[in-house]
Order: C-alpha cells, then structure tokens, then sequence
C-alpha cells in the first residue's frame, strides 16, 4: 500500500513553528523529569535507600539467575495464556458470526462473562475451587489457564472487530467468483482483517503478561514470585521492585515496538510477499 | 442459429421489495447468447438490484431467474457453481486488497475451479495481456490507478471463463479520463461474443455497443428497444425526460 504508518494519515508534517514549539514542549518535559528523579533519589538518600546492603545483592550472580527463573516462567506464562486466549478467542468469535442462533448466543454469552469478570476472580477459581473437584493443575497451569480465559473474550472481540471492517465488496466478490461461506473466510476475509488487529492483540498480550504477576497467588514462581522472596530474603523492598518493574517496563516496550513493526509490514510488504512464495 | 437465439439470462416476472418499497415490479428480462444488454434508468430505479439478483448477490421475492435454462439455486454448493459461471464486475473494482493484481486472477480458479496453480498463472498473465495491466502483475491493487483497477477486476471475472458477465455501473467511480480504457475493453468483450448485461449511465457506449437498451423506473421495466430507436424515437414520457435530462447537463 502506498500509505504509511496510521501516525502519518492523522498528523500532517509539522511546519516550522509547530517544530519550534514541539521542541520546547520537549525541553520543557524532559527538565520536570530530571526534577522528579532528583527528589525520588533524593528521598532514597536521605531514606537510606541507596545505602549498600540494598544493592549489593545484585552483584551476585545468583540472585540474576534467580530474576531470570522467574522471567523465564512469566514469558512462558504469558506467551502459552496468549496462544491459548487467541485460539479460544478466534473459535468465539467464528461463534458469533455465525448464522445459527444457539452457537452465536452461547459464544456472545461467554465473551460477555468473560469480558465482564475480573482476571482475580479467574485466578481464585482456579486456586480454590478447581483442585476441589479433583482435578489436579500444577501452579503454572492455575495462573495461565485463568489469564488465557480472562483474555479470550476481548481477543474474540477484537478479531470480530476486524472481520467486520474488511469492506463488503470484497466478500460479494468473491461470491461472484464461486467461493462459499468457509473458505471465503479463510481466504478473503480472515486474512484482511488479522491485519487490522495485530495491535490489538499485541496489546491484549501485554495485559496477560501483566496479569500473569498474579502467579504468586497460586504459588507460582514467576518473576514477581521471585522477587518477593528476595524481599524477604534481603529485606529489600525498594530496590527490588524497582528493578523488577524496569523488567516488565522493558518487555512490554519492545512487544509494543514489535506491533508497530510487524503492523507496518504487513500493510507494505504482505501481498507482494506471498505472491513470490 | 437456433444456438444463438438459446437465452443465457432469463427473467420472469420478478418482484422485490425492501421493506415498503417495491424495488423490481414484475421484471421479465432476456439475455440471449452473445447478446449485449444495457440497462439505463434514474437513481434508485432498481438496476443495481436487477443485476446483483442474477447472482442472487440480492434474492427476490417471487417470479423465476434461469441461467442456461436452469432455475438459480437457492444456496450452497449449487448456487456457488452457477455463480462461478458468471462473471460480475462492481463499481468499487472489489479487487482483494491482500493479493497482487496476478494473485486476483489466480485465486478463484485455483481454489473453486481447482485450476492447477501453473496454469492460473499463464491464463491470468494471458488475460491481464489482454486488458493492458499485465506490467502491474506484481502489484497490490492500491497501487494501481481506478481504471487499471477496474480493468483488472474485469479479467479476474474472464479468468473463471464465465457464460456471461454482469456488470454494475463499472466506470461510475472512475475518473473521465479512464472511463474510455474500461469501455474499450468492454467493447471488445462484446465483440469477442460474451453475453452481457451492463447497467451504465454512458450513452454512447450504449448506443454503440447494446443490441438492446432497457429503460427501467421505479422498479418497472418502462420501455425495451433497439438503441437506434430507444435513443431515436423513446416511446414513453419517462424515457423521453430521462433523456432530456441527460443532455441537459
Ligand atoms: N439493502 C437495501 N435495503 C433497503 N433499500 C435498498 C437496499 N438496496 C437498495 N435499496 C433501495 O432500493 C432502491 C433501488 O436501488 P438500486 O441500487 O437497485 O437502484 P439503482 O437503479 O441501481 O440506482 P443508482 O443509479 O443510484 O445506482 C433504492 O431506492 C435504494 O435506496
Ligand atoms: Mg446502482
């Protein structure tokens, strides 16, 4: 496609004094956030935050290792909830869009309940309820399973979304052509409108990521599990969250970068691709 | 002779409503083999819905639509064979934005016509030959200009070898000075013999290139003749101040 990114359709090119402007708005932010990192450091200080024993665990290797079992754990977690909150969330939404009254009942019903439910709750399901009935879950699967299912209604939405704003023209097209309901779908339709939601979804990746923390509840050990038990370990409270939250901050930084970049692609570059294949 | 004279597209007594309005009122229409038909008519007259209801892209509320002498199917496998028969080409071009101009062409005869994928390349490559956009091959249809566009779209329906082609307004989104390059290829579809029924508010192609010109208002099909006499010596009143009101402006 000859467009860019979204940024370029709604912004035009700054002109010269918007870029001035632009400029100062900048300095001006950046100096409020110099002042805001002096007063917290300043306030560790004189807290005695900064002091040694606060820190010098880092310098263990041991205590990186520890970190990265828990990370390893949360990105698994994350990544496996994804995939499963995707798949539950494409057979809802194919649900919904079907002609049959009961199947699209039953699918909208369980977007809305699981839309409408907080993620916690899932969680205590799980760690309470579930291992009632007998059904035996490790402590990986009691966080994943509920974020995926908390995730899945919006993941169904979204993609509903999607197939919705793929023009209708192309679909009586391909009508025209001879192509039936399903494969259709999958040819056509589908294709078009995984392109419009691939932010979306990335989104909805980085808030299973994000609701994966509440692992330790269900006493798994992902990186927020590990980080308190070196809370405990040192009696380091401050310092250890922070590092952590510099971890998850990044992550989900570079999974919004990767949207951006796979976004672009896909618009520029996908059919051209194909048709090489 | 008598396989000339075999309708292709055949209405009878055809009616439709939306809602109140009554949008075909008893609609008796024939297409016969190699035949060029064009229907002209006010906005809202109901030719958009004619045309669409020959796919059964619109379904109809009673009377009968053969194609080939047989009754349209109402769905499912029946219904995607018949309409993999005719050709349909819209006003919006309706090219698949995700593919290349070549993939357009391939697509449908590979997937419904299981083509295999060598030869829907060399026919498709053939047809864009054919319709003058075989150097836009490689590209996604966005990049292509309306009538590029347009005419591609036309050999993406000729890539399934369709008994007829229907086409609806094909040049009201265009530019006017692509509209030629898109009537030039129709032209010449009609005189390679493809049966056709175009709804267009160009006159002088219609003149030229209609064996017959119907006349439709209000859901009815007013006035149906030769387009030497239609456009000559228009029976009706409607169709006289419809055509008034063409050269009006
Ligand atoms: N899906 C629909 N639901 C309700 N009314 C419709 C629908 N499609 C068309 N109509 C109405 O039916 C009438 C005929 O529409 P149609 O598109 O067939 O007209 P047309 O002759 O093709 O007009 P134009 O020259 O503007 O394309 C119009 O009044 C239109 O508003
Ligand atoms: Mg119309």
């Amino acid at each position: 496609m000859k467009t860019g990114s979204i940024r370029d359709i709604l912004y035009e090119a700054p002109g010269p004094k918007a870029r001035r402007r632009i400029a100062w708005a900048t300095a001006g932010a950046l100096l409020l956030l110099a002042a805001l990192l002096f007063i917290v450091v300043r306030q560790f200080y004189v807290t005695g935050q900064l002091g040694e024993r606060y820190w010098a665990f880092f310098g263990k290797l041991t205590t990186w290792r520890f970190l990265g079992e828990g990370l390893l754990t949360t990105v698994e977690a994350a990544i496996t909830g994804s995939a499963i909150s995707f798949a539950l969330g494409f057979l809802l939404m194919r649900g919904r869009l079907q002609k049959n009254r009961l199947l699209r009942w039953a699918s909208t019903g369980i977007i809305e309940f699981t839309r409408g439910v907080p993620t916690l709750l899932f969680i205590y399901f799980f760690f309470l309820v579930v291992p009632q009935t007998g059904w035996k879950l490790s402590a990986f699967w009691k966080i994943t399973l509920p974020c995926a299912i908390s995730a899945c209604g919006v993941v169904a939405e979204a993609l509903r979304g999607g197939v919705n704003a793929v023009p209708k023209g192309q679909r009586e097209a391909a009508l025209s052509l001879g192509y039936r309901e399903t494969r259709l779908f999958y040819r056509i339709i589908f294709p078009q409108a995984i392109r419009f939601v691939i932010p979306s979804l990335i989104a909805e990746l980085v808030i299973v990521l994000k609701d994966t923390t509440f692992a330790s509840i269900v006493s798994c050990a992902d990186l927020m599990q590990n980080a308190k038990v070196l809370i405990s370990n040192y009696d380091a409270l401050l310092s250890i969250y922070l590092v952590v939250a510099v971890i998850y901050i990044l992550i989900n930084y570079l999974l919004n970068k990767l949207s951006d970049r796979l976004a672009r692609r896909m618009n520029r570059a996908g059919a051209a691709e194909r048709s090489a294949a | 002779m008598t396989e000339n004279d075999r309708p292709v597209i055949e209405l009878k007594h055809v009616h439709k409503h939306f809602g109140d309005l009554h949008v075909l009122n008893d609609i008796s229409l024939t297409v016969k083999k190699g035949e060029v038909v064009v229907i002209i008519g006010p906005s809202g007259s109901g030719k958009s819905t004619l045309c669409r209801a020959v796919n059964r892209l619109e379904t109809i509320d009673s009377g009968e639509i053969l194609f080939e002498g047989e009754p349209l199917p109402r769905e499912g496998r029946k219904l995607a064979e018949m309409r993999a028969r005719i050709g349909m080409v819209f006003q919006s071009f309706n090219l698949f934005a995700h593919r290349t101009v070549l993939d357009n062409l391939t697509i449908a005869p590979c997937d419904v016509l299981k083509t295999s994928k060598k030869e829907a390349r060399q026919e498709a490559m053939r047809l864009l030959e054919r319709v003058g956009v075989a150097d836009q091959a490689n590209k996604v249809p966005a990049q292509l200009s309306g009538g590029q566009q347009q005419r591609a779209a036309i050999a993406r329906a000729l890539a399934m070898h369709p008994k007829a082609m229907l086409f609806d307004e094909p040049t009201s989104a265009l530019d006017p000075e692509m509209i030629g390059e898109v009537l030039n290829v129709m032209a010449e579809l009609a005189k390679d013999g493809m049966t056709m029924l175009i709804v267009t508010h160009e006159m002088n192609f219609a003149r030229k290139v209609a064996d017959r010109v119907v006349f439709m208002d209000g859901g009815c099909i007013v006035e149906e003749n030769t387009p030497e006499a239609f456009f000559g010596h228009p029976k009706s009143q409607r169709a006289k101040d419809f055509l008034s009101s063409l050269t009006a402006h």
